[in-house]
Parts: C-alpha cells; structure tokens; sequence
C-alpha cells in the first residue's frame, strides 16, 4: 500500500517508524565516521580534560580551583581575586594568566563565564581537542549539516506532502505536524552532540580508569590527594566529585557545577577496582597480618 | 611422587581448617586417609609447620579483604 | 641507566590520578590482567584508552602455571584475546600454583619443587605460547612455606624450568629478599646462578615481619615501601645483566601520596644505574 494512502493513525505509525530509522541513519553515520582508536592525549593537562567534558566554562572552573589551590588566587566573601603572591606569568598556560590578569579586580565566579577574553583563553584546548578527534572539526560540522539537511529535507517533505492531502481532505493535521518537529528535535540531538562519538568515549574511559571515588573515599582508602591530582579529579568528574575529598569551598564558589557533574564515576567502578595484585601481593603471600 | 595428589592435599590443607588440625595432631595418617602413599605422606609429615602457619594465616586476611572489598 | 631501561608502576584505580598527573615520570604501567578477564566491553575499552597514553605490560595471577597439572584453557584464552585487544609489551605470570583437586587456594602458593612441576611448568608455558601467541616472562613468587615433598632448592628449580622453555625472567627483587631471609640463602648467589640474560623485568615491593611460634618471617605484602637491602639487589642486577630492563614498583593497598611512590622510582633507576655504572667501570 502507498504510504500516502494510509489513513491517520496508521500514517503516524509508519511516520513514527520512518522517524526512528532515519534517527537511526544518522545516528550511525556519525559513528563511522567520527569513531575511532582512542588518541594519545595529554592526561596530565586537567584543562583539557575538562574542555572535552564541560568546554570552556568547565576549563575556566577548573582553572580557578587550581589557582585556589596554588594560592595565585583567592575566595574572600563571594568573590575571587588575585592574591598577593607573586608568579610569573609568562610560565603559566594562557587561560591561568588571563584569569590572573582578569581577577585583579574582586569578581563572582559566575561573571568568569561572559568574558570573552578567558573565552579566547580556551580556544587551544578547543584546537586540540578537535585535531584529536574528541570533538568535531569543521569539516565534521559540515558534514553534520550536509547529513542533517538531507534528513530534515526528506522527512519534512514526507510530512508536508501528507499534511497537504490531509487538509484537502479536512482531516486534522496537528499530530502529524507536532510529530515532524519531534523528529527535527530528535535529529539535531542524534546529529549535534558536542562530543565525537570518540570523545564521548574517552571521557568515559578516563572515568572508568579512574574507577569509584566516592567508595573509596567513604572507606578510607584514598591517599591524601596532591593538589595536581585533585584538579585532574575534578577535571574528569567535575567540581562535585573534589565534594568526597574535602574541597567544600570549590562547592560553593560554583554551586551549578555541582548540579551537573556526576561526581565520581557512579557505574562505572571498574572490576579493577582497588584489587591490586588478584586481591593483594602478588609476589605469593600478600595480604598479611 | 604423585605431584598431582600432593598438590591437591596442600590446596585442601591451606584452605580447610578441620583437615588442618587433623593433619596437625597426625599428618601420615592423614595425608594416607585422603590418599596418599607412605612416601608422600613422610614428606607432608616433616612440612614447614611454622611457615604452614603463616600462610594459612595470610590466606585468610588475603581472603577477608578480598570479601569485604566485593561486599563494596 | 642504559637508555632503554624502563621505570613505572602497577596501575591501580586508587593511584589514577597521580599516574596521569606525572606519566613523565612513568615509563610504562603494569595492568593487572585477571582484573580485566570478567570486565564488561566499556573498561576494556578504557585499558585501550590508558594503552593509548602509555607503554602498557599485562600481569597474570590466577593462571598457575608452575603446576604439575595442566592449567584452565579459559584462563589462557581470557589472557589471549586481552592481549589481543591491548597489545602490551609484554605478559607475564608466576611460576606458582593456584589450585588442586579442584580446590582454589586463593592465592599464589609454591609447588613443589621436583621434576613434575618443572615438566608441568614447561607444558603449560608450551600451551600458553600456543593459545596466547606469545610466552609469558615468568615470576618468581615469595613463600612463607618451604614447600614440602620438594627435592631440589628455589633455584635449582628456577632455572630447571627456565632451561625446559625459552621463556624470560621477571625477577621480583623482594620475592628473592624475602625468601633468601626466611630460608637462609644469599641472595646474590641465587642472582649470580640465574641465566642473567633472561632477566627481562623486575619487580620491586615492601612487606613486613610477621611471626608464628616464636619464629618471625618476612611477607611480601606489597603495603609497605621497597626497603634498602631491594635496592641494592637491584644494583647487582645492574651489574650483571647488561640488556634493557623493564622495572615495576608494585603496591597493592596502603598507598602514600603518590610523590612516595615516585621517589621510590627515582631511587630505582639510581639503583640500576649505580649498577650499570660498575660494569663499566670494569
């Protein structure tokens, strides 16, 4: 039966279906063509991992804890400045010399995200990040367009088409018609994602590596952090996760980044998980008294 | 020798408690009850009771961690 | 240090952090494989991940292959298609057994030391070459026990299996402290019997005096720092083995701040190089 032919629901049905495989067509084209061995990347650099988790207001967060932490910056009341203590600037990473040169004058944490100076600041994890295939490159974004145009173009003109026969024939036409912008929401979605499915893969491997924060920190197994790696830490799960090692003040200078990181890595605790060597010394008789 | 027996009798001894102290009050005989032959059983007889001791020891705390870091 | 020596650590989740955050200072991290065997798709991809960031060894402890039976081919195809998927440098596991009659001991314990196990050893290193590709570097374990029914000593029965395969050596350092301590032998001689060039890899650990009837031994535990007497073991070995050497700080639990650990590598290739440095001198 020609599809046009079909009454209402039995239309929305197939349009529905329709909808789902072309989802689907997308989806996986993104897969094979952003997909891909995980790269050699600089793990030590937290403000990359946290530009390939949250971009650039998660970099300048996590910039600003590490300046905390290293006493170049502090909290007084509810905002950060400068501290008195003296550092060479041209030593530093671009965005942690912005940050200085931009909290010579006291400011809210939030007001950190509308600059566009430490904006810019963060552009070379952007660079990098897309030369590793983590996030998408122009071309990439070009390409997501092309694949989108071609989507929208062809269930939009399924659904215009039916919508036309249907108000020659007065039927109602508002299900078909919400039921096309859910697919064009659906395909931006399916299409637009800020990661590569490669970078969505990293950021959950580096989280797998890192294996269950909070469960060993709620045993007490975690050593003291250093202060490199509680940046590194908060980088991969966010500021939410330094909440388990004693950081309240990082909670409260950014108290909407705690609503939105996941803070340890949940689920994913790794079989690996604090087993060592098959359960303790592996040289014969771990585990001792 | 049959090193495959043997090796069965240590697994035995080192994780179960009972055959243990059995093995402890009257190691040829038991070493000959689970199957042993004279020669076997002389060479379990004259066993590193000390260094028995310690592992067993070791083993349970190996396996107690491990329980209590599964249980988590 | 001759250039290709090589420093790192065992890769533990609790240390993730710290590795990362100083991988210019780790040569290479050695991943525990039975962690791995069970391991849902998503965290052996993240092993591919950390093999992408750095040089990547694999570790077997469950295989127990110094065994006069033969060991489980599941244990050998897990390692296989492991190793497949990560590519490490190298394999290895130790030369100990695990179980018998069907019994798990549950952890590393030595065998007894006769021609059986040599022979067992040699087959399943056989299989193990045939099923994963590659031979494993063998290791020697430490042991409270003296194991009994045994007719010949540790090294003798080392190097009798060593001779049996073509396999190499991953000669854990404190393994040997604490055995030639426990059972009185030197160590250095056991080091000078060894086929030196096979020494492929080291391990380095810590452990602690533990004691029953009046009598105290030492354990290899893995909580505790590398004590000096390792250390020196490790310049002999500098001294004697010229070839490349892979050398790994394992710890298991207890972990200090990770600047700990790393000191203790940095004391490690002064120790190796402190010995490379006496052969040239000669």
């Amino acid at each position: 039966m020609f599809p046009f032919d079909l009454r209402g629901p039995d239309f929305l049905l197939f349009y529905f279906g329709l909808s789902l495989a072309t989802l689907f067509a997308g989806w996986m084209w993104r897969r094979i063509t952003e997909l891909g061995e995980p790269p050699k990347l600089n793990l030590a650099d937290p403000y990359l991992i946290a530009h390939l988790r949250g971009g650039a207001n998660e970099t300048i967060r996590i910039a600003t804890i590490s300046l905390v932490e290293r006493n170049l910056l502090k909290v007084k009341d509810k905002t950060i400045e400068r501290s008195p203590k003296p550092v060479e600037e041209a030593s530093l990473p671009p965005l942690e010399a912005a940050l200085l040169q931009v909290l010579r004058t006291p400011t809210e944490p939030a007001k950190l995200f509308d600059n566009d100076y430490l904006k810019t600041s963060c552009e070379p994890y952007q660079t990098t990040l897309q030369q590793a295939g983590l996030l998408p490159s122009a071309d990439q974004q070009s390409s997501r367009g092309l694949i989108f145009a071609l989507a929208v173009l062809w269930l939009l003109g399924i659904g215009l088409y039916k919508v036309q026969i249907g108000l020659a024939n007065d039927r109602p036409v508002i299900f078909l018609i919400v039921m096309m912008v859910l697919a064009v929401i659906a395909i931006i979605t399916a299409l637009f994602p800020r990661l590569t499915p490669r970078g969505k893969a990293m950021l959950a491997d580096m989280k797998s590596l890192y294996g269950d924060l909070r469960s060993r920190q709620s045993r007490g197994q975690s050593p003291g952090l250093q202060k490199s790696e509680a940046v590194l830490i908060a980088a991969v799960f966010g500021i939410g996760a330094l909440g388990a090692f004693d950081y309240a003040y990082a909670k409260e200078l950014f108290p909407r980044a705690n609503q939105s990181s996941s803070g340890g890595c949940g689920s994913s605790c790794g079989s690996g998980c604090g087993s060592g060597c098959g359960g303790g010394g592996c040289g014969g008789c771990g585990g001792g008294d | 020798m049959n090193t495959a027996a043997l090796e069965a009798f240590l697994a035995r001894l080192y994780t179960d408690d009972a055959l243990r102290e059995r093995f402890l009050a009257a190691p040829q005989a038991e070493a000959q009850r689970a199957g042993l032959n004279a020669a076997e059983a002389e060479a379990l007889a004259a066993i590193d009771r000390v260094g028995l001791e310690l592992n067993v020891r070791s083993l349970t705390r190996k396996r107690e961690r491990r329980e209590k870091r599964d249980h988590h | 240090m001759t250039q290709a020596d090589r420093f790192g650590l065992g890769w533990r989740p609790d240390l993730a952090a710290g590795i990362f955050a100083h991988l210019n200072q780790i040569d290479v991290v050695e991943v525990i494989a039975d962690d791995f065997f069970e391991a849902p798709k998503k965290e052996r991809r993240a092993l591919r991940t950390l093999a992408a960031q750095t040089s990547v060894v694999l570790h077997g402890v469950t295989l127990g292959l110094a065994s006069s039976a033969p060991v489980p081919t599941k244990i050998l195809e897990k390692t296989a298609r492991l190793c497949d998927e990560i590519k490490p440098d190298y394999w290895s596991e130790h030369l100990a057994f695990v179980r018998g009659g069907g019994i798990e001991i549950g952890h590393l314990s030595a065998p007894p030391r006769n021609a059986d196990t040599v022979e067992g050893a040699a087959a399943n290193l056989a299989r193990a070459r045939q099923i994963v590709g590659s031979l494993p570097l063998v290791e020697n374990i430490a042991t409270l026990i003296d194991p009994p029914a045994s007719d010949r000593d540790e090294i003798t029965w080392v190097n009798d299996i060593l001779t049996a395969s073509s396999c190499g050596l991953l000669l854990d350092l404190h393994n040997l402290y604490a055995n030639a301590t426990n059972f009185g032998y030197d160590p250095i001689e056991f080091i000078d019997r060894l086929p030196l060039e096979r020494i492929a890899a080291i391990h380095l650990a810590g452990g602690k005096w533990v004691s029953a009837q009046g009598e105290r031994r030492l354990l290899d535990d893995h909580l505790h720092d590398v004590p000096d007497p390792v250390y020196d073991l490790l310049t002999a070995v500098g001294a004697r083995a010229p070839q490349p050497l892979t050398v790994i700080l394992e710890r298991d639990g207890e972990y200090p701040p990770i600047e700990i650990l790393l000191a203790q590598l940095a004391r490690a290739r002064t120790a190796l190089a402190a010995g490379r440095a006496q052969t040239k001198a000669l």
